[in-house]
């Protein structure tokens, strides 16, 4: 309970400061709408040539993005900035007194800063969903929705895990102020269905980075191209990835030096 | 020259601080060519067919991913904010300019990139040997992608300087790096030849400066543009360039005069 207070104090506060900067929200969400543009007129290339690739059709993709849009999204809206702001923290010596506050370091260091912006990204995304959704004429039930929704944070979760696990590495390096391009590296192979990548790269993002698992999983569960029990892996690697975080937050935190003392 | 040797090497000292930060900083610059290669390789082995074969598209996408390590520019983010909080005002003091700065800054930091990237093709060719040998070489494609591609590392510095200096007047640069950002991923080529683009984003791409800093060496090196679209891209690239340079003197003389100094 104290913690769900903390967050949204620490919510509240980033609210109003985005608020700040009118023009520069209206200018960020018409460029991520028309970066979300892009992507469906590269999709919309790939099935110039053929009607089904590898057994998706162009709907099914479209359904996927708007998924990939709102996991990714979630993942930026609530831990994005606040991981970012590691590198610098540990390269000027701020860490350590986040250290010193009465709460759990990485639930502090993970929910400091919210990025109200990119709710844009949630909004688009679902949008994307739905139509696709009705183009495919989807008639399931309220289970496959709830499975889906399951699913959908069990991918944020992973998400959050894998990025977290390398934020930890700015804590042995000193400073890691690529940690953005780092989401940009991991997030765009999810844009499309993990099997586009051809099979040596569906092997790899399958079984050594559970990439697979954040986005094409879910949508493959979703549309009954795989059984539904594959939600028990999803949920288990997203367990996992939060177990790795957590132990190898506090692993580094003893072997932490702190920069400025 | 000598100024410019002495800043490379303090930039060069301060990468060889961080160094997994270049080499994610080089990843993040190639991860879509890697994918787009990937991607359409796949495509195509489903049988379908663009007009481009195996070797066309494995031979188009390593040379953007070198492409885009040569042509990397990132200075307008850190023009942006010098403007804002004052710092630019160092430029009018110190014996340098904020050219000779950025340029060194960013010549020393692609010497870096370059290197890795072309580990990366190395592990590619390796891997696909067969693919690559299919491949026609010319000596007059290879010898003319080399003078577009050194346009179009300038051309994408210059714009990106560009966009830096509108700080001046705007305070604000977010908005134009982001539209820069949407208009570089649709009509630059990295992720979708821009042959294969729809024939009006085609048109579009042609105009626009975006296929001059990335796709265009590439699509010369693969030798397969007639001579009238050859010329016309050259031309299209030229006049790209000089416009670049033209405006980027012009808004920097009249960016210092509207310049208020914040911060100090």
């Amino acid at each position: 309970m104290k913690y769900f207070k903390v967050f949204l104090q620490l919510a509240s506060l980033s609210l109003k400061q985005h608020f700040e900067n009118r023009f520069n929200a209206l200018a960020f969400m018409i460029s991520n709408i028309l970066v979300l543009g892009i992507l469906i007129i590269f999709i919309d290339v790939y099935f110039s040539y053929s009607k089904q690739i590898l057994g998706w059709t162009k709907a099914e993709v479209f359904f996927l993005v708007g998924l990939y849009r709102v996991i990714t999204a979630t993942f930026i809206v609530f831990f994005q900035r606040s991981i970012n702001y590691m590198s610098r923290d540990v390269e000027n010596g701020n860490l350590d007194m986040h250290l010193t506050k009465p709460i759990n370091s990485q639930f502090f260091l993970s929910f400091r800063q919210i990025r109200s912006h990119d709710l844009i990204g949630i909004i688009s995304g679902l949008v994307v969903m739905i139509y696709a959704a009705i183009q495919l004429n989807i008639n399931v039930g309220f289970f496959s929705w709830l499975i889906l929704f399951i699913n959908t944070l069990s991918g944020v979760t992973i998400l959050y895990g894998i990025m977290f696990i390398l934020a930890t590495f700015t804590l042995w390096f000193g400073r890691l102020n690529a940690l953005l391009d780092i989401l940009f590296i991991i997030r765009s192979p999810m844009e499309r269905p993990i099997s586009f990548l051809g099979q040596k790269a569906a092997f790899v993002l399958t079984y050594l980075i559970p990439l697979a698992f954040i986005v094409s999983v879910p949508v493959e569960i979703f549309l009954s191209k795989v059984n539904w029990t594959n939600t028990f892996i999803c949920l288990f690697i997203a367990i996992v990835c939060l177990y790795i975080s957590h132990r190898f937050w506090n692993y580094s935190l003893r072997h932490y030096t702190s920069a400025s003392s | 020259m000598n100024k410019f040797l002495a800043i490379l090497k303090m930039y060069n000292q301060k990468f060889l601080e961080y160094r997994a930060d270049i080499i994610l900083w080089t990843l993040s610059g190639i991860i879509q060519p890697i994918l787009a290669l990937l991607i359409w390789s796949t495509l195509l082995s489903t049988g379908v067919k663009t007009g481009f074969s195996n070797s066309d598209v494995f031979i188009y996408f390593l040379a953007v991913m070198f492409i885009s390590s040569f042509t990397a520019v990132w200075s307008s983010y850190f023009i942006a904010t010098d403007i804002n909080s004052g710092n630019i005002s160092r430029y009018l003091v110190k014996p340098f300019s904020l050219f000779q700065d950025h340029v060194s800054w960013n010549v020393s930091e692609k010497v870096y990139k370059i290197s890795i990237t072309f580990l990366v093709v190395a592990v590619f060719c390796l891997l696909n040997t067969t693919t690559v040998k299919q491949f026609q070489f010319s000596w007059i494609a290879f010898l003319l992608s080399l003078v577009s591609l050194l346009s179009a590392a300038a051309i994408h510095f210059y714009l990106d300087l560009i966009i830096g200096l509108i700080t001046f007047w705007t305070h604000d640069n977010d908005f134009f790096r982001n539209f820069n950002f949407v208009g570089f991923q649709l009509f630059s080529g990295v992720m979708i030849p821009i042959a294969l683009l729809p024939d009006l984003l085609q048109k579009i791409s042609i105009i626009l400066p975006f296929r001059y800093t990335t796709a265009f060496p590439a699509e010369v090196l693969l030798n397969k543009l007639n001579t009238f679209d050859l010329t016309t891209g050259f031309i299209i690239q030229a006049l790209w360039l000089s416009t670049a340079i033209v405006l980027y003197n012009y808004l920097y003389k009249k960016g210092l005069k509207a310049y208020q100094g914040f911060g100090s």
